[in-house]
């Protein structure tokens, strides 16, 4: 599945990211464990806990990024 | 390109990742005389400052934060010729609460074998979330020192100076360039044998850092925070204003200069002109520092306050799906606010914007329709007496023609944006230091770049409206003022000045006894009008003359065109 579509507190293992610089410079890159922290109305990005700190990514690009559930 | 030092001057960099703690560092470690520095052909800023320390001397370049090396971004750009353009030592600050993100700036920093000390900075923060790091490993691991610092509390800075201070000239060899892949494993390994991680019960922080980047409850808190902030800059400045100000300015200043010109000159022309009603030394007082003044520094006061605390990304995050509806991103809801200070450095923060369009539409929205601090203080002066409904109403206006203009140039303008990627750092309590020195630059731009050419106007005014001259003038723009926008024709001042200062197409309208309709209407006047000069030079200094004087005429036409607007649509209702 994609990020875009994960659950709130819900763990994921990235799977397949896009490979866009600046996401993986922020440590989204393939094998990482997020946790989806929030998604935001109208659209707005999804915010991801990866580690000890908060990164928000475009709902575009979350959409991109493949995800498998850890439980 | 970076000022070549004498030759005992050493060069030293301060670099990390955005987010970090930097700035603080920066300004713990420099003196007072700090500079900013652009970076030749870039729009790429940085920030000079001496160290002075017993057997270290030299400069400290406090380098744009970067993730990476990898010359993606000009920021980065920039980092790489720093680097390259002869550093005596590199002084890299890691984020304790994000150490593997950290390490591949670290890691590639070795690549140029220049002399590299490590701050590990943020440790209270890491400890408070359960995270400990054996700095003595990772100190083996990156073959460089590694000094453990809190920087807020000045933990560890000595311990840098001192230690950059032996590594001045040591060799270093250049490590060997590594794939991103191997560089990637090589930092889980290093994170591995370094760090160890209890889970710990969120603190309070946490949970509002948690709290904030929720739709639920953080937009409340997202209105709370805005509402405390307009508390305090209107409700404030208004007491700083009745309480402190104007009577010093009325009771103490004036009857002074008053009497002081009196002694020297006759009535006349000359003596009303320097001290008439609208007389320099009168409203040149009143009106910059009384009127103007408190708005201003209360404004700088709540919004470094808030951009110091990191909470500022997060008004960015809840507000990008709406905002993005409108062509922009949620980032420029910074800028935007930036602007409710002063337009001109708002301007200049467009640079972060990331694509042209992007870049054009947030500085126009701020043109058009975001009033400044000196503003909003005019408005108060004039409004806030009289009628508080048209004090909201003005501010609700503005609101709506930010979403039209904004709607119109999306729809108008080609160019995408980039999509969202951002990190939200950590909320902290601002540095003293850091927030002061901050706060001292601002104000000091402020009274520097704003102050002058409002003196300037307000000796104009003085000159036009005591010589007479300010009568024949009317009479030319009279249809204008006085049939289509239903004000006195005396009202011709305001138009005229407000090419000079935005707040002076407001002030001259005090002094006016209008209706409540009238002050609506030079109000909208004075809102969409042309902002001030300095705006003029920026926009043309950041985009092109063509922009400059298309945001120009179009402010001009629309300020006019809708003040008259209302004017008679109001006039349906008087």
């Amino acid at each position: 599945m994609v990020l875009r579509k994960g659950k709130k507190n819900q763990r994921y293992e990235i799977e397949e990211s896009p490979n866009i610089h600046l996401l993986t410079v922020l440590g989204i890159r393939k094998g990482i464990e997020v946790i989806i922290q929030s998604k935001q109305m109208f659209g707005g990005p999804v915010v991801v806990r990866a580690g000890n700190r908060s990164i928000a990514i475009a709902s575009n690009v979350a959409e991109e990024i493949k995800v498998r559930e850890v439980v | 390109m970076t000022k070549k030092n004498e030759k005992d001057q050493l060069n030293i960099l301060l670099m990390g990742n955005p987010n970090v703690g930097k700035s603080v560092i920066f300004s713990k470690l420099t003196g007072v005389n700090v500079e900013i520095s652009n970076f030749t052909g870039t729009t790429v800023d940085y920030t000079v400052g001496n160290i002075n320390f017993p057997g270290l001397k030299g400069q400290l370049i406090d380098v744009p934060g970067t993730y990476s090396l990898e010359s993606t971004s000009e920021a980065e750009d920039v980092a790489v010729k720093l680097v390259n353009d002869g550093a005596d030592v590199i002084i890299c600050v890691l984020d304790a609460t994000h150490l593997s993100r950290n390490l591949d700036l670290a890691l590639q920093l070795k690549e140029f074998g220049v002399p590299i000390i490590y701050c590990l900075n943020l440790l209270d923060v890491a400890e408070r979330q359960g995270i400990s790091i054996d700095v003595e490993k990772l100190s083996k691991e990156l073959g460089a020192p590694v000094i453990p610092t809190v920087a807020i509390k000045n933990q560890g800075l000595r311990d840098t100076l001192l230690t950059t201070k032996d590594i001045v000239g040591t060799k270093v060899e250049k490590s060997e360039v590594l794939k991103n892949e191997d560089r990637w494993s090589k930092i889980d390994e290093i994170v591995a044998k370094v760090q160890t991680k209890v889970e710990k019960e969120p603190s309070f922080i946490e949970k509002l850092e948690d709290w904030t980047v929720q739709p639920w409850p953080g937009i409340p808190i997202a209105f709370l925070v805005l509402v405390i902030s307009l508390g305090v800059v209107v409700g404030g400045g208004k007491g700083l204003r009745a309480g402190l100000l104007l009577p010093i300015v009325n009771n103490i200043i004036k009857p002074f200069l008053i009497k002081v010109v009196s002694m020297f000159i006759g009535p006349g022309i000359l003596r009303n002109v320097l001290v008439g009603d609208f007389g320099i030394f009168v409203i040149g007082i009143e009106w910059p520092f009384a009127l103007i003044l408190p708005y201003v520094f209360l404004f700088y006061i709540v919004f470094s306050f808030l951009e110091d605390s990191g909470y500022l990304p997060r008004l960015g995050v809840l507000a990008d799906g709406l905002l993005r509806k409108l062509g922009i991103p949620g980032s420029n809801i910074i800028t935007i606010m930036m602007g409710y200070g002063c337009a001109v450095p708002a301007i200049i923060g467009t640079r972060a914007a990331t694509s042209y369009k992007e870049r054009l539409m947030v500085a126009s929205l701020i043109s058009f329709a975001v009033p400044c601090a000196s503003q909003t203080g005019a408005f108060i002066s004039l409004l806030g007496d009289r009628s508080i409904p048209a004090l909201i109403f003005i501010y609700l206006l503005s609101f709506v023609i930010m979403i039209v203009v904004g709607l119109l140039m999306n729809l108008l303008l080609k160019g995408e944006s980039q999509p969202m990627l951002l990190e939200v750092p950590n909320l902290l309590m601002p540095d003293k230091k850091a927030f002061l020195t901050k706060l001292k630059l601002r104000m000091k731009h402020f009274l520097l770049d704003a102050e002058g050419p409002m003196l300037i106007g307000i000796v104009i005014a003085a000159i036009v409206a005591e010589t007479g001259i300010l009568d024949s003038l009317s009479v030319t723009i009279s249809p204008i003022v006085v049939s289509w926008l239903g004000l006195p024709k005396e009202a011709s001042l305001s138009l005229l000045l407000g090419i000079i200062r935005r707040e002076l197409a407001v002030l001259p309208l005090l002094e006016l006894n209008l209706t409540t309709l009238q002050l609506i209407v030079g109000s909208v006047v004075a809102l969409f009008y042309l902002p001030c000069l300095s705006v003029f030079g920026v926009l043309m200094e950041e985009f092109s003359a063509k922009v400059a004087v298309t945001i120009g005429i179009s402010t001009v036409f629309l300020a006019i065109f809708f003040a008259g607007l209302i004017n008679h649509i109001g006039l349906l209702f008087v």
